[in-house]
């Protein structure tokens, strides 16, 4: 039996590959220096990034217990970690690593930059021993979107990534290295979805000041309804509005003097036609602040200040329609 | 910028029949027509200097002696059974006879890294000869929670972000120069499990013997 060298025919057609694939597992290597596994489930680990200064970021829907996590660093060895907060609206948690363990920052891309198409990894840690990896490519970007939790996001990121089990919050790595945010399994069925690394930067800032993210919070369930008669749709100039079809008990709403029926026609001077648009005005509206709304009641076109409260922490298991 | 190395990877690979054991009876016996005839790949894994071949599939696949082997020319030979390992889920065939182009897949020089790029060639949902292409996910014994007994569990695998479909079983996977890196042998949660080239040298030695390998036979393509 002899092992010949390959023949030269092989060493002038797959130049190219073979350096693809070299350049894959060398990236997969340098990424995998800033990934850890988190331990904060029953059975499963999953991954987390290494963001700086000690601070872990992973998917909030992994992180089960708020005490009794540690984390698995690259070279093997396992450290204490707290809980630093986690937003279950937009499924992101910080945890701050315990003891003398250094660990490289992740390098953060700019997801601007990515276009359908891309190849990106996700390089996942779920024991001590070493990284995971899912390939794939960059399936579609867009604008500021909403996931069914109520977590709002700077740009829409998915790619055709196998998220096995233990790859939530695995980062999605170009092919040059660059952290292009964190994979979550629970943003979408179909795909997996990335959290934009600008939005785990200000979810982080957030998180370290308060260990939560406020938000603002009518308590007010509604719908968008149609004006049933054409006099009034010509007389409104417009096809309906947003029906309130119930209200928290004590919520901000229910306090502020608005009553089921009223239907929302605008608030703080921006035309409302689905709840989603009251939704995005309260992202901007801090808790405390007051903000009117314009509403038709019993036929007459009245003005409604409302106190705006704090969005109650969900579970992040309940779909909420209601804002 | 792959044709030329796929296309000698898959003069490599056949398609490998298994005809029912006519001594399989009761409740051993197949149950629905489909199962009457087992196929799965195989990868041609040294050639002597005649024109025999030592062919290594899957034990799962090679589950009965009348074996019949068919090349990408559409050539079939009978395969004679050597040896079938069932803890190793691998079976050595000879064939006799071969055309030329039956040329074996030579092994890996560099080894593996997570993210490098693997290609396995078989016949997934019967489409002979595909290749499909990825990445490797991890090499080593598989995690704890994987649905696969423990005796399994804890060997060594080539596990692949690579979506395997039945019918790649004993098929190539090699790396990005077409080299042999393992064959294709299960699915376990998503994942393409692959037995490195390593279990696989192993096992065609202790069947073999180097003795019997010593003259004659090549792994070159």
């Amino acid at each position: 039996m002899s092992h010949s060298t390959p023949s030269s025919s092989d060493a002038t057609a797959s130049p190219t590959l073979a350096a693809v694939s070299e350049q894959l597992a060398t990236t997969v290597e340098q990424a995998a220096r800033s990934v850890v596994a988190v331990h904060a489930r029953d059975r499963l680990a999953s991954t987390g990034v290494h963001w700086r200064d000690g601070l872990i970021v992973t998917t909030a829907a992994t992180v089960r217990r708020d005490t009794n996590i540690s984390v698995t660093v690259p070279s093997g060895t396992r450290h204490g970690a707290t809980l630093v907060g986690r937003d279950q609206a937009c499924d992101v948690a910080v945890l701050r690593l315990e003891g003398d363990v250094r660990l490289p920052p992740a390098a953060l891309g700019d997801p601007a930059h990515l276009r359908p198409g891309h190849l990106v990894l996700a390089v996942a840690r779920l024991d001590d021993s070493g990284p995971r990896v899912a390939f794939g490519a960059v399936s579609s970007v867009s604008g500021a979107w909403r996931s069914w939790k109520g977590g709002e996001y700077s740009r829409l990121l998915q790619s055709g990534l196998t998220l096995y089990p233990g790859f939530g919050g695995t980062p999605l790595v170009d092919a040059a290295g660059r952290v292009h945010g964190l994979n979550s399994g629970g943003l979408s069925r179909h795909f997996a979805t990335t959290i934009p690394t600008p939005d785990v930067e200000r979810l982080l800032s957030q998180l370290l000041a308060t260990g939560y993210v406020p938000r603002g919070w009518l308590g007010a369930a509604m719908q968008a309804v149609r004006f049933p008669d054409a006099d009034t749709r010509r007389a409104m100039g417009r096809d309906g509005g947003l029906l309130v079809v119930g209200l928290a008990d004590g919520g901000p709403a229910a306090r502020s003097g608005m009553l089921v029926g009223d239907i929302l026609l605008a608030m703080d001077g921006g035309e409302v036609h689905e709840p989603g648009d009251v939704l995005d005005a309260l992202e901007r509206t801090a808790p405390g602040r007051t903000v009117a709304f314009t509403l038709l009641r019993g036929g007459t076109r009245v003005t409604q200040s409302v106190l705006v409260g704090e969005r109650p922490q969900s579970t992040g298991r309940s779909r909420r329609r209601s804002a | 910028m792959t044709g030329g190395m796929t296309d000698r990877v898959r003069d490599g690979v056949v398609q490998v029949h298994v005809a029912p054991d006519p001594r399989a009876r009761g409740r051993h016996a197949p149950r629905r027509a489909a199962e009457a005839s087992s196929r799965g790949a195989g990868v041609v894994w040294a050639r002597d200097n005649g024109s025999r071949c030592l062919v290594v599939s899957n034990a799962h696949v090679v589950t009965g002696h009348a074996v019949t082997v068919v090349g990408i020319d559409g050539v079939a030979r009978d395969g004679e059974l050597l040896a079938r390992d069932t803890a190793r889920d691998l079976a050595l065939l000879r064939v006799d006879n071969v055309p030329r182009r039956w040329q074996p897949v030579p092994p890996a020089t560099v080894p593996l890294r997570a993210g490098s790029v693997v290609m396995a060639v078989g016949h997934p949902l019967g489409v002979a000869h595909a290749m499909t292409s990825g990445v490797v996910h991890s090499v080593g014994p598989l995690r704890a929670a994987m649905p696969l007994p423990e005796t399994a569990r804890t060997l060594p695998w080539l596990q692949m972000d690579v979506r395997l479909a039945p019918g790649n079983s004993g098929g190539p996977v090699v790396d990005a120069c077409g080299h042999l890196v393992g064959v294709s042998t299960m699915i376990v949660g998503g994942l393409g499990l692959a037995i490195p080239v390593a279990d696989v040298d192993r096992f065609v030695m202790d069947v073999h013997g180097p003795s019997h390998l010593a003259h004659g036979w090549t792994r070159a393509a």
